[in-house]
């Protein structure tokens, strides 16, 4: 059998849904590389006509939104797009419950092997507001308990095969702020989800200690068993990035990686106020997430308002019209830096005063 | 600066725009496109099974010598059930997303 990639992650349940999930990587492919230039382009020329600039904010989108969304392709495309997503999901789902008990028993197997690693309290109370279906993912991150599976091989679909060995979570790291004194004692990734920034901050900062914090606990009890596969001793914790358990001044540095565009507004302030409090003083923190702006090209707004409403990513918008620099600014950090990368991604760095 | 809300409004009105929860929207002018559309988005995807698996085992029995091309040409499998389910299980899976059309989308 010819030897597909496997990653640092094990294959899906069977050779068919790996098949599937290279067909649906294919699809997405297509809609996003070769087919999204040509939808962009007739985009542009719509938003010309109509007068309007080739950037433009979000009320001048909002006028030629009906016309955009007459177009035959740019409807063929956003349906593409919903039921790829859709389809992927639903079969991987399907496939991990097939044989629910031999999935969990993986997990639990995982925590016994390598206890004293997952830290949480059976008590937690999940938010509503963190139990939506973000990316169409059937149950969202905290519904099923299989969530962690499933959302891997979802997101294998999502990074197109670039990130197979975690290339992306590597850059990321990367690309943090380190504190100027050089003392990286702790580090928390926030939001961490399945733990790929955490190990591979592990692998590259071996003295120091590294949590992962997340609000669903499945993507924990994952990140936990692929770290514990992995060898690499990494602690999570199930936690709000609002209001965390971690003591003040405890941290070296920070790193948020597309957490702040899934949560909502009213929670930006306390989320940043809470990672100030556990950075020590001269501590640094990392963002990396979809640019705060408020002017695109209309194709690029298309897109935008799409996954917002119809990929199930409600809080979004929000996110990409705040000033999250001045929130920086305001709750006390200093040196706030933006930086742009090499994906759609911005970086925005920030030191808490010594 | 951010405004307070409580939270149960705050999501009410971040969810405005979303479909209610089980509501499958329509892009294309008629549901029936949307939903004919995704039948061949499935219909791909299960060719592609097929192949991949096909390959995979061509390959395997060419390269250990126990079947030759020109033998699966000509080869009668004995009717079973399990085929019969098989093909069944296809036709629903391919035709599923047709049952999302609903009365309101009459022509
Ligand atoms: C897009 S994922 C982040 C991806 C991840 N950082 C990575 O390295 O791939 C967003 C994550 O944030 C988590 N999350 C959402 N709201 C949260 C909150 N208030 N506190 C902590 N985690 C939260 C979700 O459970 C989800 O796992």
């Amino acid at each position: 059998m010819e030897q597909r990639n496997p990653g640092k992650h094990p294959q899906p349940p069977r050779r068919e849904d790996a098949s599937h999930m290279e067909y649906m990587t294919e699809v997405r492919n297509f809609a996003v590389r070769s087919w999204f230039p040509e939808i962009a382009g007739e985009v542009g020329e719509i938003a010309a006509q109509a007068g309007m600039p080739p950037v433009m904010d979000a009320r001048q989108y909002g006028q030629l939104a009906p016309e955009i969304d007459r177009s035959p392709a740019v409807a063929g495309w956003k349906r593409v797009m919903r039921s790829q997503q859709q389809l992927a999901w639903r079969k991987l789902q399907d496939s991990y419950a097939a044989d629910r008990e031999f999935w969990e028993g993986r997990l639990t197997e995982a925590e016994e092997r390598n206890p004293g690693r997952l830290h949480y309290d059976p008590a937690f109370k999940v938010p509503r507001s963190a139990c939506e279906d973000i990316h169409l993912q059937p149950g969202g991150y905290c519904g099923d308990n299989l969530a962690g599976y499933v959302f891997y091989h979802g997101t294998r679909v999502f990074y197109q095969g670039d990130n197979d060995q975690d290339e992306i979570h590597g850059s990321c790291v990367d690309a943090m702020r380190l504190p100027a004194d050089g003392q990286v004692r702790r580090i928390l990734d926030i939001g961490c989800s399945i733990g790929q920034c955490a190990t591979a901050l592990k692998e590259r900062h071996p003295q120091a200690e590294v949590w992962g914090l997340d609000v669903a606990l499945p993507m924990l009890r994952y990140a936990h068993m692929r770290a514990t596969d992995m060898g690499v001793d990494v602690h999570f914790q199930q936690g709000l990035a609002e209001s965390m358990e971690q003591p003040d001044d405890s941290f070296d540095a920070v790193l948020a990686y597309i957490l702040f565009h899934e949560v909502p507004e009213h929670t930006f302030e306390p989320i940043v106020r809470d990672i100030f409090r556990v950075l020590r003083p001269g501590g640094a923190l990392t963002v990396i997430d979809t640019p705060n702006a408020n002017a695109f090209p209309a194709a690029n707004w298309m897109w935008k308002l799409f996954d917002a409403q119809y990929n199930c990513e409600p809080y979004s918008q929000a996110f990409g019209a705040f000033d999250f620099a001045a929130l920086l600014g305001e709750a006390g950090f200093e040196d706030i830096r933006k930086e742009t990368t090499n994906t759609f991604l911005l970086n925005t760095l920030a030191t808490k005063p010594r | 600066m951010n405004a307070k809300h409580d939270e149960l409004s705050r999501e009410q009105v971040e969810r405005a725009g979303l479909p209610a929860p089980g509501e499958e929207p329509h892009f294309l002018p008629h549901p029936v496109m949307d939903r004919l559309l995704e039948a061949v988005i499935v219909l791909g995807g299960e060719l592609w099974i097929e192949r991949d698996r096909r390959r995979a085992l061509e390959s395997l029995l060419r390269s250990k010598g126990l079947v030759a091309p020109e033998e699966i040409e000509t080869h009668a499998e004995a009717d079973s059930e399990a085929r019969k389910q098989e093909l069944t299980t296809l036709v629903t899976r391919l035709l599923d997303p047709l049952r999302a059309m609903r009365a309101g989308s009459a022509f």
